[in-house]
């Protein structure tokens, strides 16, 4: 049996790296002229609110998301990192509609963890992932490495990444309790 | 069976991103790349710019291709830089300030919803301190998704993107720098990771050029050559610049040379290595693997902490440990009693356990952490928290042992009994193990039998209070 394979992303990236070259961009005014260069763009899909549907007492309970990364600067790598702005990374009762969450621990006794597996990037770059399952971020208020890559190329990556919420039996979370955490995920050059 | 084929996205994706990189190098600014997944993002992502301020900047573009909306608020701060290399903004709401006078910004702050984008135009206006030579500014983009909050736990998501304005003033001045560091780590089970730390102590940015890596055998042959890696460095930061070696290098010794140009300052720095076995470095590894903790009142919190050696060198271990209070889950910022245990080389493979005890406990919920090191680095923390028991009194601590070791104590006393009636039993044998020849008084004569307990007719046992 013979495979086929479409040469079209291979001739895309590479004429892609062949355009990726700083662009000029000059400014002027009456007392200045600036001159340099422009580099790229950096973007990320910023993951929708994902939510752990079962709150099990004493056990671990994961929410998967997946956060898309996108640097178009030939010349520069980028950092996925991810914290609790203004926060030590442990989910707080948000409401109690129902009147049932008064015993029930705010914050949850552990802080959220998070992981990354294994990113693909559809430019054939490389992708380090700093948080893997086997030693997972976390979250604190200071922003820990997630992802990672080297210059050299430009970047499209998917990176899947799982929250990892343990809940033990002190917390006393009950059914109809809302708890909720701000998860920011900040995408820098390197 | 059909042949395998990929996914179209894929093609439209990266064709999407070429033409976002294409239009950037018409000069006429970045152009938004298009991506099915959607992306939020800021063009440029780096402006790296000439001139005397005040001046305009290049427009900067956010925008926002997936379909949710946000809202979007835009602050600067001045750069700071990781070793990793990684540009952020500085925390420090001093720095803050200081951005925001050198560079304006217009709008900060607008909802962009779906397939929108919006300009921000900036000026620079000055540099701070007034006789500096260049200014690093950090653009940061922080976005929050407008979308309802749902019942049950909630993870929400926010964005933060930091875009870098490197600005500098025209002037002759050239980056200077200096190797601070040249490390060889073992990065995984038959991978090398060389790293080279490159400081820039010049007042302008600037990247390594003409930056070579090589590994010379002990006759001086070359067998590995690399570049190192692109990056830019901030003036007064460090950046490491990591080589990994997976060429298959066997065991004996090495030199490893990296040569860079950076500025006005040639930088070469070398390092000799020895390989134990192919690609295996020996380095130093430890870890907590478990760490149990336990005490009760007016007494010391006790702890028992397992060492692992993970790596594949001798270590000395140096355990140092803090009692915190823990009060509403928190910890106190200042330790009760700090302790520090030391043990010998430990073996790649081995593993402890470390018995301690420190401080002295009250009634509450503690927390013992302990980190791992070897006197020159630290490798790992674990903590482990506890509820001090209530304070035993003695009589209570005697009952306890009674009633906890019941079946122990049983099995000695018996032990005891047996052991006394046989030796009893062996003393009434004249000759006989254990038979001490009877109590011999001072300059006196022993007396065959009399340490006998009970003996026949007429061979009482002698007390002792008659000598």
């Amino acid at each position: 049996m013979k495979h086929r394979t479409t040469l079209a992303p291979l001739v895309a990236t590479v004429a892609m790296l062949a355009f990726a070259q700083p662009a000029a961009a000059v400014g002027e005014t009456g007392s200045a002229l600036v001159s340099g260069t422009v580099i790229g763009s950096l973007a990320l899909t910023v993951p929708a609110p994902a939510a752990i549907s079962t709150m099990t007492v004493g056990a671990n309970e994961w929410a998967a998301s997946n956060v898309l990364v996108s640097d178009t600067d030939a010349a520069a790598g980028w950092v996925l990192k991810a914290n609790e702005a203004a926060g030590d990374g442990k989910m707080e009762l948000l409401s109690d509609p129902l009147g049932i969450c008064a015993a029930s621990a705010s914050p949850l006794t552990n802080a959220m963890q998070v992981y990354a597996g294994d990113a693909t990037d559809i430019t054939g770059g490389t992708v380090t992932i700093n948080a893997p399952v086997g030693s997972p971020l976390t979250l604190s208020g200071t922003a820990g490495a997630v992802a990672t890559a080297g210059g050299n190329a430009v970047s499209l990556a998917t990176v899947p990444v799982t929250y990892k919420q343990t809940i033990v039996t002190d917390d006393n979370v009950k059914a109809g309790c809302t708890y909720n955490i701000t998860v920011n995920w900040a995408l820098s050059t390197s | 069976m059909r042949p395998r084929r990929r996914p179209i996205t894929t093609l439209v994706t990266t064709a999407a991103l070429l033409a976002a990189v294409a239009a950037d190098t018409a000069g006429q600014g970045v152009e938004v790349p298009q991506s099915d997944g959607g992306l939020l993002g800021v063009a440029p992502a780096r402006e790296d710019a000439v001139g005397t301020p005040p001046v305009p900047l290049s427009a900067t573009k956010v925008f926002n291709s997936t379909q949710t909306t946000y809202r979007v608020e835009i602050e600067l701060s001045t750069l700071v830089q990781d070793r990793s290399g990684s540009l952020e903004a500085s925390k420090y709401a001093r720095d803050r300030v200081r951005a925001e006078k050198m560079l304006s910004i217009t709008p900060d702050g607008f909802l962009i919803g779906p397939g929108e984008q919006r300009v921000i135009v900036s000026e620079w206006r000055r540099v701070i301190p007034q006789r500096a030579r260049a200014a690093f500014i950090a653009f940061v983009v922080r976005a929050v998704p407008q979308v309802e909050q749902s019942d049950g736990i909630v993870i929400a998501p926010t964005a933060r993107i930091i875009a870098a304005r490197l600005l500098r003033i025209p002037s002759p001045d050239k980056a200077r720098g200096r190797i601070v560091g040249f490390t060889a780590r073992q990065a995984e089970e038959r991978v090398l990771q060389f790293t080279t730390s490159v400081r820039n102590t010049g007042k302008v940015h600037a990247e390594p050029t003409d930056a070579s890596f090589r590994i010379l055998d002990s006759r001086r042959r070359e067998v590995f050559r690399s570049r190192l890696p692109d990056g830019v460095v901030l003036p007064r930061f460090v950046r490491d610049f990591p080589i990994t070696v997976r060429k298959r290098l066997p065991a004996g010794d090495y030199r490893a040379v990296t040569r860079l140009t950076f500025g006005r300052s040639k930088l070469t720095r070398s390092r000799r290595f020895t390989l134990t076995g192919p690609n295996l470095l020996p380095t130093r590894e430890l870890e907590i693997t478990a760490l149990e903790a336990s005490g009760e009142e007016k007494g010391p919190a006790k702890a028992v902490a397992t060492v692992e050696n993970t790596g594949t060198a001798d270590a000395p271990i140096v355990l140092k440990a803090e009692l915190l209070r823990v009060v509403d889950g928190l910890p106190d910022a200042k330790p009760l009693a700090t302790k520090t245990v030391e043990r010998d080389g430990s073996q790649p493979g081995s593993v402890q356990q470390i018995e301690f005890e420190l401080g002295e406990l009250g009634s509450g919920t503690f927390r013992v952490l302990a980190a791992v090191g070897d006197g020159r680095r630290r490798y790992n923390k674990f903590a482990a928290d506890f509820v001090s028991d209530a304070h035993r009194s003695l009589p209570t601590r005697a009952k306890d042992l009674v009633v906890d070791n019941g079946a122990v104590l049983a099995i000695i006393a018996a032990f005891l009994i047996a052991l006394g009636g046989r030796h009893r039993l062996a003393r009434c044998r004249p000759g006989a193990i254990g038979d001490r020849g009877g109590y011999a008084p001072p300059g006196g004569r022993a007396r065959a039998g009399a340490g006998c307990a009970r003996a026949g007719p007429g061979r009482g046992r002698t007390p002792r209070a008659r000598y």
